[in-house]
């Protein structure tokens, strides 16, 4: 029984969280490597969990984060790591690019309203801030953008 | 030229998710990393339960010796020192505040149980009854302490974000029945002051993005705040003497940096001993009614992520020290006498401990109780006197 309904959970949802993984992170290699560790995280606790579906993208969304945090200290610390190459080799569009320059909390404020077309609501509540600090970062996200882009 | 960015970021996103691979291997992936999971077992939790003791006995040694660790916050070298005089801090008294009333925080509450899905909702605990948090709606406004509200107008519905244009604010106090225009921005918060005045956080996005701190008076006339060069301000609250103390960092990944500004709006910055990537949510910040400020993330960390990101740093802006720097336990309500703070740690995807910290340095915890939610406390009210 919790084998079929995994099954289900992973046919239904596994290309489309790799797909936002991908977004958020910038690297398809990074995205699918983040889903499959967030899928067998809920694998191993299924039971134990009511709303798979929904921890599993929390999950994504956290484990993509944490990505960019380790990033950030690794690269304030003079240190690459190896996705670095493999993003660098995905760029070329200019909105892509752009988008790679932004803080996470305002690309995932971008993917999640642009992509996944959330109200700033559910955005808020992914991000743990005010309605009206999603908003902002929407717009200074934009701004910021256009900025780049304008350069 | 932002509908045609809005347009082309739709474009671009959705082409890049469009063009992303997969593995044909991936479930066998899947269940293998499931396998090579370390198992979980009942049998260590006693000896998580020991361990756990040892932990709390290691954050008191850490508490007791924290004086020696953190010492003065260094200021910022460019600010010239700040020499007038100083927001008061109380000493703490020796007893902990009752935990009665209720408090208001962010919970994890929207997912049938699994309080880690979901992030954060506005929601109020009553502490006389520590069940599962009562969830509140988004607020449509910011509403203030004193019972004026900042409203603003729709910005479009549905239409694409970028033809929304900035929404115009309006400052509304039902005591006067009045409703003023602030005009066309973006109020990421607000907090009232006791002279009267209200400081906001203002934001344009006009050629540039632009941010301001900004003081509004009783007839709605704002006047802006220079902060210093770089610095993004996150979150504001209110001191004691029309003082208040501003959140922010210089750069995102940096350290949190607190700026304490007079009522004549001189300034002294801190750097905090926190850094905002440790933070999945906003940061929270509250001073305290005995003149301490205490500042922690709005929402717990995932689960997955260990105690990283919950944390707690607490203020003396009278001596320009850090008082007290705690990992695993994250909060900023204040008793409403300001002599204790109410944290929570998370115990699991639905539990949260909450305790008491109190005594002279936030040295003492004292445990109120579990709620089976994911719950940080932001606020606290005071029980409602009884009619006479």
């Amino acid at each position: 029984m919790r084998e079929v309904a995994f099954a289900e959970v992973y046919e239904r949802d596994y290309v489309t969280l790799v797909r936002l993984a991908h977004l958020l992170t910038g690297s398809n290699e990074v995205g699918e490597d983040i889903v499959q560790e967030s899928f067998a995280r809920v694998l191993d606790r299924w039971d134990q969990l009511d709303n798979p579906a929904a921890y599993l993208r929390t999950t994504v969304v956290n484990r993509a984060r944490s990505w960019h945090r380790r990033r950030a200290v690794e690269e304030r610390f003079g240190r690459r790591i190896a996705a670095d190459d493999e993003i660098a080799a995905a760029t070329g569009g200019e909105l892509w690019d752009a988008l790679a320059t932004l803080p996470f909390r305002q690309r995932a404020a971008l993917v999640l309203r642009f992509y996944e077309d959330r109200t700033t609501d559910e955005i808020a509540t992914l991000l743990g801030c005010r309605p009206g600090t999603a908003r902002s970062l929407i717009s200074r996200g934009t701004a910021a953008l256009r900025e780049v882009i304008e350069r | 030229m932002t509908d045609d960015l809005e347009a082309g970021l739709r474009e671009e996103l959705a082409a890049r998710a469009a063009a992303t691979t997969t593995s044909p291997d991936a479930l066998a992936h899947i269940v293998e990393r499931t396998r090579a999971m370390p198992r979980r077992a009942t049998w260590w939790r006693p000896v998580l339960a020991v361990l756990a003791a040892i932990a709390v006995l290691a954050v008191a040694v850490t508490l007791a010796t924290r004086d020696q660790e953190h010492g003065p916050a260094s200021p910022e070298p460019e600010q010239p020192p700040y020499t007038g005089p100083l927001p008061p801090v109380e000493p703490l008294p020796d007893r902990a505040p009752d935990p009665t009333g209720s408090v208001s925080g962010l919970a994890g509450t929207g997912c049938e149980g699994n309080a880690d899905c979901g992030g954060g909702r506005p929601a109020r605990l009553d502490l006389s009854r520590l069940g599962l948090p009562e969830e509140l709606p988004f607020p449509d406004g910011i509403e203030l302490d004193d019972g004026r509200r900042f409203e603003s107008t729709p910005t479009g519905g549905t239409a694409p974000w970028g033809e929304r244009g900035m929404p115009e604010w309006w400052l509304v106090d039902p005591a006067n029945d009045s409703r003023l225009s602030l005009g066309p921005g973006f109020l990421e918060t607000a907090t009232a002051l006791p002279d009267g005045r209200i400081a906001a956080i203002w934001r344009e996005i006009a050629e540039e993005a632009e941010i301001e701190l900004r003081i509004v008076d009783a007839q709605a006339r704002s006047t802006r705040i220079d902060l210093p060069a770089g610095f993004d301000p996150n979150e504001i609250a209110a001191g004691p003497d029309g003082w208040y103390a501003v959140l922010g960092t210089v750069d995102p990944c940096c350290p949190l940096q607190l700026v304490l500004v007079a009522p004549d709006g001189a300034q002294r910055r801190m750097v905090l001993d926190r850094d905002s990537q440790t933070a999945w949510g906003s940061v929270r910040i509250s001073w305290g009614a005995a003149g301490l400020i205490a500042v922690s993330p709005s929402i717990p960390d995932h689960p997955d992520e260990g105690d990283a990101g919950s944390w707690v740093t607490v203020v003396d802006p009278a001596a320009g020290e850090i008082v007290a720097s705690i990992d695993g336990w994250l909060g900023s309500a204040w008793s409403p006498d300001g002599t204790g703070l109410l944290v929570v740690q998370p115990t699991g995807p639905e539990t949260s401990r909450l305790a008491l910290l109190w005594g002279p340095g936030l040295a003492e915890r004292t445990d109120v109780g579990t709620v089976p939610a994911a719950f940080t406390p932001d606020g606290w009210t005071a029980p409602t006197p009884p009619p006479p």
